[in-house]
């Protein structure tokens, strides 16, 4: 740290930094006006300076190392008598005590306005959004000296931050095409996301702390604190690279480093066509050129903006085709594999419980059969609806064997003809499965499945499953709703 | 005293300065001067200690510009185009010279009443020569031990090129300052150097005294009985050669009368001698060389 360059900052900055500084405080205490909680009130300011202190953990690095892009400023910062490794580390020291300041000033504020509660836990959010400061301003600077001039180091710190969104907007795409079963449960793919974002992992526990102030049992997810620690050590080395042994005439060049425009641009561009295969594989290619072609328009014309000249290159069509024939064999071999045998897998019994839930709207003469399945005329006016609720604890699943047998039978039938694309149609009943650690509701945690498209479970198998589970059967007759007992309800039609 | 020994620097692939070597004199103003491309303003930045050399060192008073970041605290660099934040004032810039530089307040006032400049100027809507003075202005108050001006002499109007001369001076007078400037304009430059170096393909191709080196190469108009040929005069160091009939207008690098008892030998009509001028200096020796093409 260069104690004249850190003087020289904050002098340079001091207007600046005190408008920001009452603007920052004011709107992290705006909860506090007309409050009736003051728990919520201070969870809801705890959420809002952590918030603004994130984003100014992505616009402080812009502020103070856009003169490393301009030629001229070049000439005049990288001249100044201080280390390269002096410079970087004041300009962060300094970026993290002007947020720190508004955070801790925020915070001392909120806790004189919430009358002190919770305490201990405010402390514990207040030193984690210290230290998710830190991580996040070593990082954030890192992805803005990826570029070589100042639209583009813009440009790809932002598409750096966005990239992960996009890999989970392509996996879960890619999951739900080509996954029979597939729903947005999967804390697999989510996971992914949240790992490849050290603002998402910090965010994640600052945010579950914040919202759970009165909780003692919440806490933090410390893989989602170790591994933000680790992404900062590896971004000091990062700057290490990328500013301390930059090479200063970089300047407004064009931005083709490594994990600039070329990694960034076919990264983007793999993860769309990785969506667009799955529809290929599922809808048909005809419904998909238009895409195809739009996409390669897209991808021509940002190459342009990376080259910084309208000229076609055929090595760049060449790397869209790589990347289209890459993505199209994935989604095929996706499909064709059973999504590499995931879709067969589906009963992970690593939780406590398993969780079938069948439901049908059946036909009232018929369970076993669908109720748009009715043969003309219909006969009635509404269909039987079945909820089935079964929930297994794993350890017993021998005791449930048979019931377990036949909604595995129905599940392995329903992805058979999800992947031979069946023209046969159940379109009123549905099974889901969850693997839970606890019953009740489930949690954000939880695997989950989710089969359309389930031929109705015959009237013996639901008898069968009403061995060990509670079946009801709601028919709706002259404008109300009844509910039966699966056999009640058998024995009263037969009656009948 | 600057001291640069067997300096490269790359860009990518190209190779803009090749095992070059000077030494510029303290209390020296030296002009560096090359067609466009030559690696001029590289030099000077790599000097400055904002490009990092790939091979070779550059010292001042002993002390490598690049790994020593104390030693650029004397060094006063004004490129080519200087950068001024949005909307700062004479005055604000002030804030970065006197945080991290020897800044003389004194001389500060001084050169800004030279330089007729006031503090709350507005430097971002100032015009060229009027931007140029403000860069001066900083390089003058830090009381620096090299002083590197790329192109910054160019387009100051005549009053302010004869305060800024003054001022060099007196600087170089009262605390031995040298300075190197890099200039298009050779003329301008003719006024103020002592000493120049010619930058060309990577290296400096022609460096010296000024004086000597204009005395050392002259023009020569002869008139002879029959026609000659750039062949008869094969015994000379020529840089330059015209012929219209019996006349011939010859550049010639050697001790002028040296060079005046050789060609009486060849028994001419008539003989007259010119000085160069900087300018033609730079000119005959580029074309000796075949660059101005």
């Amino acid at each position: 740290m260069n104690r004249k360059y850190f003087n020289f900052l904050l002098k340079d900055h001091k207007i600046a930094v005190l408008f920001f500084g009452v603007l920052f405080i004011g709107i992290s205490l705006t909860s506090f006006i007309d409050t009736y909680s003051r728990i919520d009130s201070l969870s809801t300011s705890l959420t809002i300076s952590f918030i603004l202190a994130l984003m100014l953990t992505y616009a402080l690095p812009i502020l103070l190392l856009a003169f490393i892009h301009r030629k001229r400023s070049v000439d005049l910062y990288l001249s100044l008598p201080i280390r390269r490794s002096e410079q970087i580390t004041t300009i962060l020291l300094f970026a993290f005590c002007v947020t720190s300041v508004f955070y801790l000033g925020a915070g001392v504020l909120q806790i004189i306005l919430s009358r002190a509660v919770c305490l201990g836990r405010v402390f514990q959010i207040l030193l984690l959004g210290e230290l998710s400061i830190a991580i996040m301003l070593i990082f954030n600077s890192l992805l803005y000296l990826i570029g070589n001039n100042l639209f583009d180091s813009v440009v790809i710190a932002g598409a750096y931050t966005v990239l992960p969104f996009l890999l989970l907007l392509s996996l879960s795409s890619f999951s739900y095409e080509l996954l029979a079963g597939y729903s947005g449960g999967f804390d697999w793919i989510e996971d992914i996301y949240i790992l490849l974002s050290p603002a998402s992992m910090l965010g994640y526990n600052v945010l579950r702390l914040a919202g759970n102030l009165n909780s003692n049992v919440v806490s933090i997810r410390m893989l989602y604190l170790i591994l933000p620690v680790i992404v900062a050590v590896l971004s000091v080395f990062g700057l290490k690279k990328e500013f301390v042994e930059r090479k200063s005439e970089r300047a407004e060049q064009l931005s083709d480093g490594i994990f600039a425009y070329p990694t960034i641009i076919n990264a983007y561009a793999f993860l769309i066509l990785l969506m667009f295969a799955a529809e290929v594989v599922t809808d048909g290619f005809k419904s998909m050129i238009f895409f195809y072609l739009l996409l390669l328009f897209v991808y021509v014309v940002a190459m342009f903006i990376y080259r910084r000249e309208i000229k076609f290159k055929l090595r760049s069509v060449i790397g869209y085709i790589i990347s289209t024939v890459i993505s199209l064999a994935l989604a095929f071999a996706a499909w064709n594999t059973h999504f590499f045998s995931l879709a067969d897998k589906y009963e992970v019994g690593t939780r406590r419980y398993l969780t079938y839930s069948y439901s049908v709207t059946a036909d009232p003469d018929d369970l076993g059969k669908s109720f748009q399945d009715n043969k003309e005329p219909i006969e009635v006016d509404s269909g039987a609806y079945i909820y089935v609720e079964a929930q297994i604890p794993v350890k017993d699943r021998g005791q449930y064997e048979e019931q377990i047998s036949i909604m595995n039978r129905h599940i392995d039938e329903a992805i058979d003809r999800y992947y031979e694309k069946s023209d046969i149609v159940y379109p009123t009943s549905s099974i889901s499965l969850n693997n839970r650690e606890e019953l009740g509701r489930a949690d954000s945690d939880d695997t989950y499945y989710f089969y359309r498209n389930v031929q109705p479970l015959s009237e013996e198998e639901l008898l069968k499953m009403a061995e060990k589970f509670d079946i009801k059967v709601e028919m709706y007759d002259k404008d109300e709703w009844k509910t039966f007992e699966l056999e009640e309800y058998l024995k009263e039609r037969g009656n009948d | 005293m600057l001291k640069i020994e067997h300096l490269n620097k790359n860009f990518k692939t190209k190779e803009v300065l090749k095992d070059l070597n000077l030494e510029v004199h303290d209390g020296s103003i030296f002009g560096l001067v090359g067609i466009n491309g030559a690696g001029k303003s590289t030099l000077l930045r790599l000097i400055a200690g904002v490009y990092e050399p790939e091979g070779g060192t550059i010292t001042l008073n002993g002390k490598d510009t690049w790994k020593d970041p104390e030693i650029r605290s004397e060094i006063a660099f004004v490129s080519d185009e200087q950068y001024y934040p949005l909307g700062c004032t004479i005055q604000s810039l002030k804030l970065l010279y006197e945080s991290m530089y020897n800044f003389d307040e004194g001389a500060w006032h001084k050169y800004m009443e030279m330089f007729d400049l006031e503090p709350g100027m507005s430097v971002t809507n100032l015009s060229k020569g009027m931007k140029r003075r403000v860069s001066l202005l900083y390089a003058l108050s830090i009381h620096p031990k090299l002083i590197l001006l790329d192109e910054a002499y160019d387009g100051l109007e005549p009053l302010a090129r004869l305060h800024f001369k003054q001022a060099l001076t007196d600087l170089i007078e009262d605390e031995n300052v040298s300075v190197v400037i890099s200039s298009h304009n050779l003329k301008e430059l003719e006024d103020i150097c002592d000493s120049f170096g010619i930058l060309e393909d990577g290296h400096i191709i022609s460096y010296g005294d000024l004086l000597e080196s204009r005395e050392l190469i002259n023009k020569y108009q002869v008139v002879f009985r029959t026609e000659h040929t750039r062949e008869d005069f094969k015994d000379f160091d020529i840089l330059h050669f015209e012929q219209e009939g019996r006349v011939c207008k010859l550049v010639i690098r050697g001790n002028e009368e040296e060079v005046i008892a050789k060609l009486d030998q060849m028994d001419p009509v008539l003989m007259d001698v010119l000085q160069t001028n900087f300018e033609e200096l730079f000119i005959y020796e580029l074309e000796s060389r075949g660059e101005t093409k």
